[in-house]
């Protein structure tokens, strides 16, 4: 499983036991011994933490701002840490209203129900969509994070039926999370193929209702699904089709741009797969956080990068977290660059079982005509002329005929500036053109600008105004008149004077 | 094991075989929904399946591509093949295709019929030829679906949408509640429907309907034939419910007093020519005079004779002679049908002429000014005592002329004779013309009051002041001018001086207002070819305001090109507004001029086509017309365009005030100035009235802004949303009269804001507080004669004599009821709130005299006393004349009283020429006073007449608001809930849902919530009603009210009594 969000997954976890175990060292330092008290504060605070973001999903609701829905959003991935089914119940019985189905099926999902610790505080106002679509999430992840599959399945399908009853577009968000989460736990069920076409239809709505959040996260979704059961043509058919919305979130852009650039690669357009591949990186959350997103990507990038016939940034292997994943594909860069057949195929050959984990080694495989015409490059560069017998033997080729195949392709390619003489069986090199005397800097400079300019209209676009803010100014306005009328005084005043001296 | 490909079914389709591809395609629709990327690969194959005659199952595959062009977004493609499916395509079902295809197909059917009927596109697409029928098909049965579920509304709403006239009248047909389906449908063409022609054809329409009522809705009715300007059925309706009953003929009335405050002049023309065609008219040739509308302009002689009589007992008093004399030919000419229901029916009859004509409205709207005037002289003179500048006093004097609109009180004016002698030149035809302001509506006696500044007595006057007067005289009889066009056209061709002219012109284009005479419209076109300046502009703006509305081309021709013509700014600025005039509500038909006049490189004309554009969709709220003045708003090169086109806004959007404030706000916060005032007075125009708190929250700061005419444009706006507010309901009210008094009274404050400080407090006032500034009249319409009042006053930018015109805006916020016989009965209405909601503002508090306030209270019994008394009296005399013979006695009194007075005295103050002080002013208060005694020696004899019963009543409703504030200012203890008003009462538009009428003895024919005139049924006709006296124009009131304003001297000191006082 090579796919990033089984990576994500793997990292979120592990950075999830290691924030338990801080939060357990810090308990026992606080409040020795006493430890059903400690949890039972923990409890309340993480209680009084979920119902800011409630208070935070109303006032989203009330003045229609995305921003605090937003907020509410991103808060999930911290708070799915500290839950438990204690908080939940409580949750349920403050927000509730006292009999529902929507409460019934809610408490069935948690063991503590039965027993029954019967608060029923009753719910103060009438449930709203967003909040309950938001407390049906958080049970869900408490499903996915206790290991209970069967169940998560059975309550992520509740969340799809009850988010397919509403058409509110203050819920686009919380609805989103709830199609991944839905995705999610079909998946780890290893049942992810059979909600194809519910997925497909709910696709349907959002595109009608310009649900873009449910767009983007639905698309990639399909596509996750595609890939998982190698079904490449459908997923290409589905992109070509299907307009990805402008308007989604990054992170769901990064993960189809990972995706494009996987069906592209396959699709042997490598240019185009690498340039989703840097867009993916580029939209990748930066840091440590979605590390493992960032390695399978780049790992991606790197073969991309050598089946197009660029050499990798050496900085790419470098960075923290990256070092170790990527040290296969440092030495199969390595070989590529050199153009030594030999030592490429034992490059491969040590690492197969790598790069089939990693969903590269049909790639890979590809390379080794790469490593040919890097071979073919550094012949035609070192010689002016050379017969193909030679190339034959420095690329290790089995004959000349090969050889001169294998230029000709080259040539044709773009790869060397070159003429074959059929008669002589040579290949020379012609001149090579200066680059400077064509329109390529041009080109390049014009990209540069282009990406400069999207992205400073991207920046513009985020920009908040906030609202009423220029009447500020007119005190100011009010007190230059003041001032203005002050000193045509003094003039007048002092003009008097004037006259008074004569 | 799910399928993870279609291509196995795809390839199907390649076979010969017929039933494999059926089969495979039946597959598909079943497919589609899973597979549709990799099928839509394939569609051009279903297509050609589609299209393949000897296909059996080509509906089939029509289904099939049409349900991938769905998925693929195609939305068209999708509809186009879901209708070539037919009855595979099933729209009962419930399913997202299916709603989706079916609102696209809604969505088609509309464009393409809009396209057709209002833009005439007789060719469509091909395609959309093809699928014409099938589209009209679904629609159908979707309407069929609406009615089998009894969503009138809903189906109602759509076929006005596709223009589909005879779904609407299907669905009328159907419902069980045929008024309620009316009056949406009316209220959807009112406000939704945009296109002017088929607007036309929706009404007739509805009209059509609401006559096959059971009991037809004859006011709705009546609105739709004002709008569909056809006076002929108008004219039938009122015909045939006055000849009806007597019970009927009292709707005919409300209808009547609804005509007449929505339609225009010229459709009351012709209604009345066409009522003057009826039998029930045809009376004897001596009393023609007085019925025929045309010929109801009064003479002098007439109007004199008519003096103290009141003329709603005139009227009837004329039509019940009518009958009593018939001569030989009436006889000759109705044998048989001289009965006596017939009698009765034509004094119905009568009545209803004088509504139509107009002179009841005005009449009992100049009473209710006169009668509730409560402007408060205080600020007056508080200005007065700041006014340094001949500017601000000009401005002073048209406040004055807002605050005493229509209350004919001129008081103030009488009181500060020599102050006003400063006004010189055009400040003086400025003066004189606030005259005009001050006594509007005063028509029956206009003459007699202007005549010491008319042309023809010009002895001592000068050219200014007599074409103020002319002026005056316009202003006097707006938009209802017969009576005085005539005259003013021969003052017109007499005069030689500028200014008679420029006066001459205005008054003209002001009496003859939307009428479209052509002969008054080529008598003001050879003045405004004389190319004179200044009576170019007075001649522009004239032309427009007679050819008001008409859209008439030969007039916009001859305005525009000789617009070009000219080298004069002025007259430019005069036809611009003209053309814009000429344009009123004429929607998308001015599109055309305005485009070419925004398109002009003279600035003035483009600001003639912002303005145009303004008064074309005036009201309309149209999107596209909004786009396209903010478009010049914010693009244009020239200050004025600018200014104009932002300001427009308010025009366009009046309807919906709530909507420009959010629209302004950056406008009002833009860098340029003259965008700044735009602004302003687009919430001043489109927020009037309203106190609307968002719009005072953008102006507020407005008034410190750093430009002097901002601060100006904030305050005059200011002025226009507060009207009529107390300081209770909206603080900021009370806020805002101490802020325009500390701006005049501020050295350093730069004289432009002054002017617009001193209007403002002139408008807030104005009408003696009882007018408020609608651009719409009571049932939503646009009050065509408030729009150009507002539009023409903007003028005031260029032309300070122009600022009257907005005296054409304020509108009486009036309840009134009315019997049978057009008089005002004797009734209370309850208002159910607070007294001190909607209280009259308090008195302005002086530092010197704090006792005032508790003044006016005590005070007020007495003036209504001695109203009362006066109106006794002259109730006696009216009934004596009545059972004498008409115009015995009364007018001899009148005779007496006017030779009293000399004819040398002219009732209004004149205004000194230089320093010669008249002894006009003395005259006329010695006339007043003279005719006090009498009064009081009338009362005497008649104060035993009326029942007991009557006259308590008649204690408790004489005082009308004196109940609620007394509780409120001298009892501490807790307001009451509600205040009871007596008959014609103000009623401000927030306070009217809460009033109901008190009393069972009448009710009302329509609800009185709606406020304006109210018909109202007696429930006990045998009963004497006890009926409201009249009150005299500016006597009493105005020349009691301010004696009665001052402190009455304080009692004596106590003192001891000792023989050295001797």
């Amino acid at each position: 499983m090579g796919t990033p969000n089984g990576e994500l997954k793997k990292t979120q976890q592990q950075q999830q036991a290691a924030s338990v175990a801080k939060t357990a060292a810090t308990n026992e330092d606080v409040e020795m011994g006493d430890d059903e008290a400690a949890r039972a504060d923990a409890d309340t605070l993480t209680l009084e933490d979920i119902k800011e973001q409630v208070r935070h999903i109303e006032k989203a609701v009330q003045t229609k701002e995305t921003r605090f829905m937003t907020r509410t959003v991103r808060s999930l991935v911290p708070l799915r840490r500290r839950l438990n089914e204690a908080v939940l119940l409580r949750l349920a019985q403050a927000y509730f209203p006292g009999v529902s189905p929507s409460k019934d099926a809610f408490l069935a999902f948690l063991s503590a129900a039965s027993s029954g610790s019967g608060q029923s505080a009753q719910a103060s106002r009438r449930l709203l969509p967003e909040t309950e679509v938001f407390l049906h999430l958080l049970l869900l992840l408490h499903l996915l994070d206790s290991n209970r599959q069967a169940e998560a399945v059975s309550c992520s399908q509740l969340l799809w039926q009850r988010t397919g009853q509403f058409n509110r577009r203050t819920l686009d968000m919380l609805t989103a999370r709830a199609y991944f989460y839905y995705a999610r736990s079909h998946e780890l069920a290893g049942q992810l193929s059979t909600v194809r076409p519910q997925m497909l239809q709910r696709l349907r709505t959002c595109t009608l209702r310009q649900d873009w959040h449910g767009c983007a996260t639905l698309t990639n979704c399909l596509l996750r699904s595609y890939l998982m059961d190698r079904l490449l043509d459908q997923a290409a058919r589905l992109v070509d089709k299907c307009a990805f919305p402008e308007l989604a979130p990054n992170h769901e852009l990064a993960r189809y741009h990972f995706y494009l650039g996987r069906i592209r690669a396959a699709q042997l357009q490598y240019s185009r797969a690498a340039q989703h591949l840097q867009q993916a990186l580029r939209k990748a959350a930066s840091g440590q956080r979605a590390l493992g997103f960032r390695q399978i990507c780049t790992k991606l990038q790197v073969v991309v990068q050598l089946l197009i016939g660029e050499t990798p940034d050496r900085q790419a292997f470098r960075e923290q977290g990256l070092r170790r994943p990527l040290a296969p594909y440092l030495r199969l860069t390595q070989a590529v660059r050199s153009g030594r057949l030999a030592e490429f195929n034992t490059v491969l050959r040590d690492n197969a079982a790598r790069f089939k984990a990693d969903n590269t080694w049909l790639l890979c495989v590809r390379l080794r005509h790469n490593v040919i015409k890097v071979g073919v490059r550094q012949v035609a560069l070192s010689y002016s002329r050379i017969s193909l017998v030679a190339v034959a033997s420095k690329l290790q080729l089995d004959s000349a005929e090969e050889a001169e195949y294998v230029a000709a392709k080259a040539i044709r390619d773009g790869v060397i500036e070159a003429t074959i003489d059929h008669k002589a069986g040579t290949l020379s090199s012609r001149e090579t053109a200066d680059l400077y005397g064509t329109a390529e800097p041009a080109d390049q400079f014009q990209q540069r600008i282009n990406f400069c300019l999207q992205v400073r209209e991207q920046s513009v676009r985020a920009m908040r105004y906030p609202p009423k803010k220029y009447t500020e100014d007119l005190e100011s306005a009010e007190e230059r008149r003041e001032r203005e009328a002050a000193e045509l005084e003094t003039a007048k005043e002092m003009s008097e004077d004037d006259y008074d001296d004569f | 094991m799910t399928l993870t490909s279609a291509a196995g079914v795809l390839a199907l389709l390649e076979e010969d075989d017929s039933d494999l591809k059926s089969f495979a395609l039946s597959k598909l629709n079943t497919l589609v929904d899973v597979f549709w990327p990799e099928i839509s690969d394939s569609v051009s194959k279903i297509e050609m399946l589609h299209e393949d005659r000897n296909f059996p199952q080509s509906k089939l595959a029509a289904l099939v591509a049409s349900k991938v062009y769905y998925h693929l977004g195609a939305y068209d493609e999708s509809l186009f093949f879901a209708l070539h499916a037919d009855e595979l395509f099933d729209i009962d079902d419930s399913a997202e295709y299916v709603e989706t295809i079916v609102c696209k197909c809604i969505d088609r059917y509309i464009k393409n019929r809009v396209a057709q009927i209002d833009e005439e596109v007789t060719e469509l697409d091909e395609r959309d030829e093809q699928i014409r029928a099938k589209l009209e098909g679904v629609i159908n049965r979707m309407f069929e679906r609406c009615f089998e579920h009894r969503q009138f509304k809903h189906a109602v709403g759509i076929a006005i949408d596709m223009r589909r006239l005879d779904i609407l009248e299907r669905c009328v047909q159907l419902t069980s509640n045929k008024d309620e389906l009316l009056n949406y449908s009316y209220r959807l063409t009112v406000q939704v429907v945009q296109n002017r022609k088929f607007r036309q054809q929706l009404l007739q329409t509805l009209v059509r309907l609401y006559r096959q009522l059971q009991q037809p809705d004859f006011v709705s009715m009546s609105q739709c034939l004002i709008l569909l300007d056809d006076p002929p059925h108008t004219a039938e309706i009122l015909e045939r419910l006055v000849s009806r009953s007597e019970d009927e003929a009292l709707t005919a009335f409300q209808i009547a007093f609804d005509l007449y405050e929505n339609a225009s002049q010229q459709f009351m023309q012709r209604v009345h020519t066409a009522l003057a065609a009826s039998p029930l008219a045809r009376r004897p040739a001596g009393d023609d005079a007085a019925a025929a509308p045309a010929a109801a302009a009064p003479s002098a002689s007439e109007a004199d004779a008519d003096a103290d009589v009141d003329t709603a007992a005139a009227a009837p008093d004329a039509a019940s002679t009518a009958p009593k004399t018939p001569p030989p030919q009436a006889e000759e000419m109705m044998t048989t049908d001289s009965s006596e229901v017939d009698e009765a029916a034509k004094e119905r009859f009568a009545r209803l002429l004088t509504i139509l004509s107009g002179e009841k409205v005005i009449q009992l709207h100049l009473q209710f000014l006169i009668r509730n005037n409560r402007a408060d002289a205080r600020y007056l003179d508080r200005l007065r005592e700041s006014v340094r500048n001949s500017i601000t006093h000009s401005a002073t004097v048209t406040a004055n002329g807002f605050m005493h609109a229509g209350t004919t009180s001129d008081q103030f004016l009488r009181d500060n004779l020599e102050w006003l002698g400063r006004a010189t030149n055009w400040a003086k035809f400025a003066a004189t013309a606030s005259l005009g302001c001050i006594h509007r509506g005063h028509e029956t006696e206009s003459l007699r009051l202007m005549a010491a500044y008319l042309p023809r007595n010009s002895a001592g006057t000068t050219a200014y002041s007599e074409g103020g007067g002319l002026y005056a005289l316009g202003l006097i009889h707006a938009n209802h001018g017969s009576a005085v066009t005539d005259y003013l056209l021969q003052q017109l061709s007499g005069a030689t001086a500028e200014p008679v002219r420029h006066g001459a012109c205005l008054g003209l284009g002001l009496a003859a207002m939307g009428t479209a005479r052509q002969d008054v419209y080529e008598a003001i076109k050879l003045s405004l070819y004389q190319d004179d300046a200044i009576v170019g502009e007075a001649a522009g703006l004239a032309m427009g305001l007679v050819m008001l509305g008409s859209s008439s081309s030969a007039a916009v021709k001859d305005m525009v090109s000789y617009a070009k013509e000219t080298q004069h700014d002025k007259i430019i600025r005069g036809l611009a507004v003209g053309v814009a005039l000429t344009m009123y509500g004429r929607l998308e038909e001015a599109d055309l001029l305005a485009q070419s006049l925004l398109e002009d490189k003279d600035p003035i004309l483009r600001w003639s086509g912002v303005y145009t554009v303004a008064m074309a969709y005036c009201g309309s709220g149209s999107n596209s017309a909004v786009r396209r003045l903010l478009h010049y708003a914010v693009t244009d090169t020239s200050d004025d365009v600018r200014r104009a086109a932002v300001l427009s806004i308010g025009f366009v959007l009046f309807k919906s005030p709530e909507q420009v404030p959010d629209l302004v706000s950056l406008l009002a916060e833009s860098f340029n100035p003259h965008v700044r005032y735009g602004a302003a007075m687009a919430l001043g125009i489109a927020c009037a009235g309203t106190a609307l708190k968002e719009a005072i929250n953008i102006l507020d700061p407005m008034t410190q802004d750093a430009v002097h005419f901002v601060r100006q444009g904030a305050l005059i706006a200011l002025g226009m949303v507060l009207i009529q507010q107390n300081g209770v309901n909206c603080p900021k009210a009370g806020e805002f009269r101490e802020l325009c008094l500390k701006v005049v009274a501020d050295k350093h404050e730069d004289v432009m804001a002054k002017h617009g400080a001193i209007l403002g407090l002139g408008i807030v006032d104005a009408g003696g507080r009882n007018v408020t500034i609608s651009l719409q009249t009571r049932t939503g319409q646009s009050n065509m004669a408030a729009a150009v009042g507002v539009l023409v006053f903007q003028q005031f930018w260029y032309w300070y004599p122009l600022t009257h015109f907005l005296c054409l805006a304020f509108t009486p916020t009036s309840l009134i009821g009315l019997n049978k016989a057009l008089e005002m009965p004797q009734v209370q209405f309850r208002s159910n709130a607070k007294p001190s909601t909607f209280d009259y503002p308090p008195p302005l508090v002086t530092q010197v005299e704090k006792k005032k306030e508790k003044v006016e209270t005590a005070v007020l019994s007495i003036t209504a006393k001695q109203k009362r008394k006066e109106q006794e009296k002259k109730k006696t005399a009216a009934a004596t004349a009545h059972q004498n013979q008409p115009g015995g006695s009364t007018t001899a009194a009148a005779a007496t009283a006017t030779s009293a007075s000399g004819p040398a005295a002219a009732p209004v103050p004149s205004i000194p020429e230089g320093k010669e002080t008249p002894a006009g002013s003395e005259t006329s208060s010695a006339t007043t006073a003279a005719a006090a005694p009498a009064a009081a020696a009338s009362t005497e004899t008649s104060t035993k007449e009326p029942a007991p019963a009557s006259k308590s009543q008649g204690t408790l409703t004489d005082k009308p608001a004196t109940v609620s504030t007394g509780t409120s200012t001298d009892k501490p203890g807790p307001e009451p809930n509600f205040s009871l008003l007596s008959n014609p009462c103000r009623v401000m538009r927030a306070q009217q849902r809460l009033v109901t009428l008190e009393g069972g003895r009448y009710q009302p024919v329509k609800s009185v919530t709606i406020g304006g005139i109210i018909m109202l049924r007696d429930r006990r006709p045998d009963e004497k009603e006890s009926l409201v006296p009249t009150v005299k124009a500016h006597g009493p009131t105005s020349a009691n009210s301010k004696e009665d304003d001052l402190p009455e001297p304080p009692p004596p000191e106590p003192f001891q009594w000792s023989d050295d006082m001797l």
